[in-house]
């Protein structure tokens, strides 16, 4: 911006406070020469200063304070610098300062002292139960459950031996259609003896909605089984009785078993020479013979059932049979223990097919699961 | 933490723990259980709890667990029957260490929690801030209350003497 008649005080006032570089210093002088009456003018500025008169305030001395003029320690602070110097927080020059302020006044040393008796000091109290917190290494929880834990997943390996690998499952689904008299057992060779011809259609069992009872009188029949050497003999039916059977929409046909036992008088020797299926045995009273306890007592068999489901199955007492307990109930119980132990979600199920039969059996372990086929 | 390191932490700190947690509520019973189940939390976290700071945690746990404890207990019996003899003093005393425990039994829960940490396990502020979850500055307000408590107790209590 060049310099001209209208801006030539702020070049005037720059330049006097030094803040104009070379070039415009030298723009400006020219400017000056052609203007002569502004020269004038300038020098009038470089006249105009102000020096600052030397003023002092007198009253310094009354303002002045010596170290022990210093408020550091006072009535209102005092117990917190005593409580900051047993808690340890003073810094050293404070401490310093808090003696001499003890020097000073005396009969504040046992108001110092009182606060340091406030540290307590640890009772000898133990903890002697320690052995009740620890851990076993291998990272088993121990409970009051533990035995029977270990007894459940005993049991279980036992258990998930037998039931994926030893057993013979096509003579259990022989054994399961033998034992419900179906009509249908041909393909197994199951020869229907009777003694007055039943005609076929009065075989059928009906269902409990339909209440169709069994046309044929009364009359006794007779399972023979042709293959296996396997016989039931003098079983006699009462075809009165068995009003509520079903053959086809059932869901379990262990259900139907157990009904079956419960309507059917044994009027003869009952002779299974091969063991029932496995997977759905009952230690029932009615298969192993036992006769019934009148007396209201428990058998030790009962109570150990009933001891079982409470203590490991975990079953309300209020519920429990005590007359009946399955190979299933001791397998439920042994994937509960291995669960509990090792902190897994095993489960073991059994798959039915439309007519109620076992066809094959769960395992999931939620990484691993596989299903076992029994046909 | 490991299993070792975890029942390294039984032998170390439940002598304290128990000692802190009966001091304040005077059930030996009731230390017990939350002596137990301090250390089912913490089993239970064996895994996330580094060793390091297992000791902060298990003071905190307790701490909170205690506190939940007593405020149910204080809520149960009634106001009025909570410090009802702040002020009274025994008759006989044995020593100092006797009247001092007495005293810090008269304290406000708060203010007896910091200060047995504080002299028990010697806890610094933040340490202590964070296992009772107050802030710095509260752990100090509340141990300065209690200290002043504690000596006017003392005080009041070797006057009589």
């Amino acid at each position: 911006m060049d310099i001209n008649r209208q801006n030539f005080e702020t070049y005037f006032i720059d330049y006097l406070d030094g803040r104009l570089d070379p070039g415009q210093v030298a723009e400006l002088l020219s400017f000056l020469g052609k203007n002569p009456d502004l020269e004038r003018e300038l020098k009038e500025f470089e006249n105009i200063q102000i020096k600052p008169r030397e003023i002092l305030f007198p009253g310094k001395e009354s303002l002045r304070k010596t170290i022990s003029d210093i408020p550091v320690i006072n009535e209102s602070n005092f117990e917190e610098y005593c409580i900051a110097k047993i808690e340890g927080d003073l810094r050293a020059k404070d401490e310093v300062i808090l003696e001499q302020y003890l020097a000073d006044f005396p009969g504040k040393r046992k108001d110092f002292e009182l606060f340091a008796k406030t540290i307590l000091q640890p009772d000898t109290i133990f903890f002697k139960d320690k052995t009740s917190l620890k851990k076993p290494y291998a990272g088993l929880m121990i409970g009051r459950r533990t035995m029977w834990a270990y007894v459940s997943a005993a049991a279980s390996i036992v258990i998930l031996f037998i039931l994926f690998i030893g057993t013979d499952w096509k003579l259990f689904q022989k054994k399961n259609q033998l034992a419900l008299s179906e009509t249908e057992s041909s393909n197994q060779k199951t020869e229907l003896v009777q003694k007055n011809i039943v005609p076929p259609e009065s075989e059928k069992i009906t269902e409990p909605g339909n209440k169709e009872l069994i046309s044929n009188k009364e009359k006794p029949v007779i399972l023979k089984e042709s293959g296996d050497n396997r016989e039931l003999s003098n079983f006699i039916l009462e075809h009165s009785q068995i009003e509520t059977l079903t053959t086809e929409k059932s869901p379990r046909r262990d259900l139907i078993i157990e009904k079956t036992l419960e309507k059917l008088e044994p009027k003869g020797i009952i002779q299974v020479k091969q063991p029932v299926l496995l997977a759905d045995l009952r230690f029932s009273r009615e298969i192993i013979g036992e006769q019934p306890d009148k007396s209201g007592f428990l058998t030790i068999r009962q109570f150990a059932i009933r001891e079982f489901k409470s203590k490991v199955l975990l079953e309300d007492e209020e519920k429990i049979n005590p007359d009946r307990f399955s190979v299933w109930d001791m397998a439920d119980a042994g994937v509960k223990g291995v669960n509990k132990l090792v902190g897994w979600n095993m489960e073991l199920d059994k798959i039915y097919d439309e007519k109620g039969i076992i066809t094959a059996l769960a395992f999931n372990s939620g990484t691993l699961a596989f299903n076992t086929s029994l046909k | 933490m490991t299993v070792e390191e975890y029942n390294k932490s039984v032998d170390d700190y439940s002598d304290g723990l128990y000692r802190f947690v009966l001091k304040n509520i005077k059930d030996k019973d009731k230390a017990k259980d939350i002596i137990q189940d301090t250390y089912e939390k913490l089993w239970i976290k064996v895994e996330t709890v580094m060793y390091e700071k297992v000791k902060s945690y298990l003071f905190s746990t307790a701490y909170h667990t205690m506190i939940d404890v007593i405020r149910k207990e204080t809520r149960i019996t009634g106001f009025d029957e909570v410090n009802a003899d702040k002020h009274s003093h025994s008759e006989q005393y044995s020593d100092l260490n006797e009247v001092l425990h007495e005293a810090i039994n008269k304290l406000p829960e708060v203010q007896r929690s910091v200060i047995l940490l504080r002299d028990y396990e010697g806890y610094s502020y933040h340490e202590i801030s964070e296992i009772t979850g107050l802030s710095e500055p509260q752990v100090k307000v509340y141990i300065y209350r209690g200290r002043i408590f504690l000596k006017k107790y003392i005080g009041s209590v070797e006057t009589l003497v």
